[in-house]
Parts: structure tokens; C-alpha cells; sequence
């Protein structure tokens, strides 16, 4: 009798020790996982994830800069021991992530920087001894969310906006303006500029009525448009934008497309990924368009209207407006705003960013906001 | 009889005594552990649920939960939530109801689901979701935690429409700027202001 006795007690001390412990290390998937001092997420929590195929959030904080990785069961291929703390410091003009662990995480994870203020563009990017890493996407008004998705490690990287010239780096990567650029040595209509790229003259958003060229008051902060004709390019000064084409928007909306046209869209919109390009102070949008299509062999298309002082883009890649329905046409973004003037009356400034997009909605399904 | 000299039945009730408290007391921790791993005394906490992957290819719309976690004691007849997003990656499409019901006029079995307001139309424009309700009835459609299921409380959902300019590999985060449960005794409120509703804030993530 004793001895089942003991047996038994043994028994239930065993299970409820072992019991115990499991709770310890209970790990709740549904709540935000604290990063170990160590910085070591183990084995055993990632299989927990892996097998509930659930989503995970690991936070940390580095020199008061909170920041969390999510990661997805289902990336999960491999699971070990990995280290996601990482070290967090303010630069000049923005972040810089020195990850902790050395090696492969073994699946793709999501980082996601949580700063204070607002960061000062709508998109950045992760540099790396002078050349972009990883794509950084930013998302928030007041304070800002940078996310990177991290398939590799790479030890050190600097987050800088995307509007911010990379300081080591100033060669264009794709495009350089040359001395006899008929683009910027004559003095034709479709070409903008002022003395200046320092110059710029910002809106104070104080204006009410349209100016003679039918162009609606532009909103505060932004820069106001140029005319072509008093342009003066200054080809002894040499700047960098990014500069990018895509017409993604057609692939929701096939249906609507001229279907002789449908092999000129790529799989993934993009007719030119967002690339360095190379400017001369005083250009416009315009000037570094013609210029970067010519040099990249993409087709481009444009016809002067007076109305608004200003070269109107009928086509890109052969794709024109009214292709993909009636609604359907180019816009330009820079640094996220749609300019309400002409391509042409918009004098680019040093960093910024410039987007071609192709409109299947009036501008509506590619977060152009207003009305011109 | 000497005290040094029990009797052998004594022992042995004295051994199962033991036993029998030690095996109490381990079953004490171990449900004392169970209830601490479920950390009851947190705080209460809005949540837009993080989905899954996105595959942009199988579809172009998407669904996120809002959820909370507990109430307070309190009744709460008003709350709003403002929900930053990026409109040049989403459409805002409008608001689906959850499963959290509202007391309807005060009786104890009645209930019904709130009625939520927005407007889409000035969200896509600023960027930011805009959410209320309103209880007009001086407290008798108010939410209540004894309304609450034991889990997935869905105070509302968020349906979004993807842009086209969005890509593989582009995350879309969903912010919290402000929420709040307003109690009729202000103390009693739970607002992300004052740290009594914690918020963890979703992202939608483009996958292949």
C-alpha cells in the first residue's frame, strides 16, 4: 500500500512540476514578446510559432527607440536559437541598426522602428557602405513606423529618407547629365528652371484664386511652379533624385486595358524601379523625364499645352492616357504630393523623390488627394 | 505510552497527511501559475489584429478584426478610435460589425451590435480612420463588461480595398492616434491618453 502510495505522489509531483515549468516558459503568442536582455529568442518559442502558424511580435528598446519584429509561422523554415536584439542610434539625418545576431535568422522577418516624430519623408531607405539594402517603408503622422523586411543580416545599415541625398555617394547611378545635353543647353519651351535649386520659392498657402495658367493655389509648404521660359540651367551644379516609372494600377483593372496593349504591361507594373538619376540645378520633372526615358530606351510621349504652360505626358512605354479607361492617364508624385501644375513648372530639388504613375481612376486609386 | 513512541497507524496517517498537503500545495502553484500566465490584472487592450501574408494576387480586398480585450467595471456609453493608414496603398472601404454587443435600452437580455459611424470618403482623404459611437440614451446602450464573450471580442472590423500601387513585399501599418471608452464618471474611462487602454496597433504585410 505504501508503495503505490509513493508511486502515485511521485507520479502527480512529477506531472505537476513539469506542469509548472511548461508554464514558466508559457509563451502567449496573442501578447507582445519581450526581448531577453541576451537578446536571444530561443529555439523552443520559435517552434511554438511555427506550429500555431501564428504571428509573433518580439519588442525591444535600444537608446529609447522601441522596436519590434513580427514574424509569420508560416515564413518559418528553420528554427534555432536567434539573437533580434538590435542597436538603435540617431544619426545626422537618421537611423542607424546594428543588428546583434551574425547569421541568417533562418526565415524573413519583419523590423519595425518605432521613432517619436515624424519622419521627414513618405519612404526611405536602408544603406549599406553607400549602397541601398533594403527598401524602408514609413507609415504614420505625428509619430512614423519604418519597416523593414530583413531576409539577410547585414550588420550595420543607416535608414536615411528617401528625399535625402546620400552623402558618400554622389555619382548618379543611371543617369549623368553632360555638358552638350541638348536637354539642358537649350532654351526651348518644354524646359524649367530658376538661378537656383536653394531658391525655391514655398508656398505659404495664404494665396486664393488661380494664376493665369489656370492652376489652382498651391497648398502650404509646397514649392510654387516656375516657368519654362525664365528657366537658366546651371550645368556646374549637379544634384541627385530618384526617379521611378510604374503602371501597377492596370493590373486590377485588365478588363479595362486595350488588349493589344496588354503585353507592354509588366508582370509587376514597374517600367522603371526606382533609380538614382543625376540633375542639373534648375531642372524640372520634365527635363529629367525626357532624359532618363531617352537613356533607359522607354518610350515617351508629350505635347506642349500653353494653357498651362507646360508639356502634358500623353504616353509612357507606349501605354497612353485613356488605355486603361476613360479615367485613365500619367501623374507625377514627388516626395508623396501630386503637384497641381504642369511637369515642366516643377524645379526639382536636390534628394527628392519622383514617381511616374499611371492612373486607372483619375488619380483616386493611386492616393492623389483633392481635386486640380 | 510514550510520546517518542507512535503507534505505526499513526505514522502512517501522519505520511498520508503530508502527502496528501504537499500534493495540495503543488496543485495550489500550479494553478496559481495557470492563472498568472493569463495575466489577468493587464490592462485592457485594443488590438487591430495583424492577418496574415497578403497575397496580392488572390485578392485585392481585406478585413481586420479590432478587438479588446477586457472592460473595466464601469458602463461606457461612448467611444472612438482614430486609425492612421497610408490611402495611397489602401482604400478605406468602411467599417463591418464585430461581436461585442451594447446593452439595448438597459434590459439585462437584450442586446444588440452598436452603431459605428465614419465616413470613408473623408478617411481616404486624410488618412486617418475616424470612428464613433454614441450612446444618445443617457447610458442604456452603453458597452458593458458583462457583455463580453470569454475571448475573440470584435468591437468592429476595418475593410480595405488594396491600391494598386501596392507591391510584393510593401507593409501597411495601421496606427492607433487615439481611442478611447468614455464611462459617464470620467475617472473611470479608458483612453489611450491617459494609459488606462493599452493599443497594440495591426500591419498588413504583401506577401508573394
Amino acid at each position: 500500500m505504501k508503495r503505490i502510495i509513493c508511486l502515485i505522489l511521485a507520479f502527480v509531483l512529477l506531472m505537476t512540476t513539469t506542469a509548472c515549468s511548461g508554464n514558466f516558459t508559457q509563451v502567449n503568442l496573442n501578447e507582445p514578446i519581450a526581448i531577453p536582455e541576451n537578446g536571444i529568442v530561443e529555439k523552443s518559442v520559435l517552434d511554438k510559432v511555427k506550429n500555431e502558424n501564428a504571428i509573433a511580435t518580439f519588442t525591444g528598446s535600444s537608446n529609447d527607440i522601441k522596436y519590434e519584429w513580427t514574424v509569420f509561422g508560416s515564413d518559418i523554415n528553420e528554427t534555432k536559437d536567434v539573437n533580434l536584439s538590435v542597436v538603435l542610434n540617431k544619426s545626422d539625418k537618421g537611423i542607424k541598426v546594428n543588428f546583434t545576431e551574425t547569421k541568417d535568422l533562418g526565415f524573413p522577418a519583419l523590423l519595425s522602428i518605432h521613432i517619436k516624430e515624424k519622419w521627414s519623408a513618405d519612404s526611405a531607405t536602408a544603406f549599406n557602405g553607400g549602397k541601398g539594402v533594403y527598401s524602408v517603408s514609413v507609415t504614420g503622422s505625428k509619430t512614423s513606423i519604418l519597416n523593414i523586411s530583413v531576409n539577410k543580416i547585414i550588420r550595420e545599415i543607416e535608414i536615411l529618407p528617401d528625399e535625402t541625398k546620400y552623402t558618400e555617394d554622389t555619382t548618379a547611378e543611371n543617369t549623368n547629365p553632360t555638358e552638350n545635353d541638348s536637354v539642358s543647353s537649350e532654351k526651348d519651351k518644354y524646359l524649367s528652371g530658376v538661378q537656383n535649386s536653394d531658391d525655391r520659392v514655398y508656398s505659404d498657402g495664404t494665396a486664393t484664386g488661380k494664376d493665369k495658367y489656370d492652376t489652382d493655389p498651391v497648398p502650404e509648404g509646397k514649392p510654387m511652379p516656375v516657368e519654362p521660359e525664365n528657366q537658366e540651367i546651371n550645368n556646374k551644379k549637379t544634384y541627385t533624385c530618384i526617379f521611378s516609372i510604374e503602371c501597377s494600377t492596370i493590373l486590377n483593372n485588365l478588363s479595362d486595358l486595350d488588349p493589344d496593349k496588354r503585353h507592354l504591361v509588366p508582370s509587376d507594373g514597374v517600367i522603371l524601379p526606382p533609380t538614382k538619376v543625376a540633375f542639373y540645378e534648375g531642372e524640372s520633372v520634365y527635363d529629367v523625364l525626357q532624359r532618363v526615358c531617352k537613356e533607359n530606351n522607354i518610350h515617351m510621349e508629350s505635347s506642349w499645352t500653353p494653357v498651362y504652360n507646360s508639356a502634358y505626358i500623353e504616353g509612357i512605354n507606349n501605354l497612353y492616357e485613356f488605355d486603361c479607361g476613360e479615367l485613365s492617364g500619367w501623374m507625377y508624385r514627388v516626395n508623396g504630393w501630386y503637384p497641381n501644375y504642369g511637369c515642366s513648372r516643377y524645379q526639382l530639388a536636390d534628394g527628392e523623390k519622383v514617381e511616374w504613375r499611371y492612373t486607372c481612376d483619375l488619380g483616386n486609386d493611386v492616393g492623389r488627394e483633392g481635386t486640380w | 505510552m510514550s510520546k517518542s513512541k507512535l503507534e505505526p497507524k499513526t505514522k502512517k496517517r501522519i505520511k498520508i497527511g503530508i502527502s496528501i498537503g504537499v500534493l495540495l500545495l503543488l496543485l495550489i502553484l500550479f494553478l496559481l501559475f495557470s492563472f498568472c500566465g493569463e495575466n489577468p490584472f493587464g490592462k485592457h487592450t485594443l488590438t487591430i489584429e495583424t492577418p496574415q501574408k497578403i497575397s496580392l494576387s488572390e485578392t485585392d480586398e481585406i478585413t481586420l478584426d479590432v478587438t479588446i480585450s477586457s472592460f473595466g467595471e464601469a458602463k461606457y456609453p461612448a467611444a472612438s478610435m482614430s486609425i492612421v493608414f497610408d490611402p495611397s496603398k489602401l482604400e478605406f472601404i468602411g467599417i463591418e460589425e464585430g461581436n461585442v454587443f451594447i446593452r439595448n435600452d438597459g434590459e439585462e437580455i437584450e442586446q444588440r451590435l452598436p452603431d459605428w459611424s465614419c465616413n470613408p470618403t473623408q478617411c481616404n482623404k486624410t488618412g486617418k480612420i475616424n470612428i464613433m459611437y454614441l450612446d444618445t440614451t443617457g447610458g442604456k446602450n452603453a458597452f458593458d463588461k458583462d457583455l463580453l464573450a470569454k475571448d475573440d471580442n470584435v468591437v468592429l472590423r476595418l475593410k480595405f480595398r488594396f491600391r494598386g500601387s501596392l507591391r510584393k513585399g510593401d507593409v501597411c501599418d495601421l496606427v492607433f492616434e487615439d481611442a478611447v471608452f468614455a464611462a459617464s464618471d470620467e475617472t473611470q474611462s479608458l483612453a489611450m491618453t491617459t494609459g488606462t487602454l493599452n493599443v497594440r496597433n495591426g500591419k498588413i504585410v504583401i506577401g508573394d
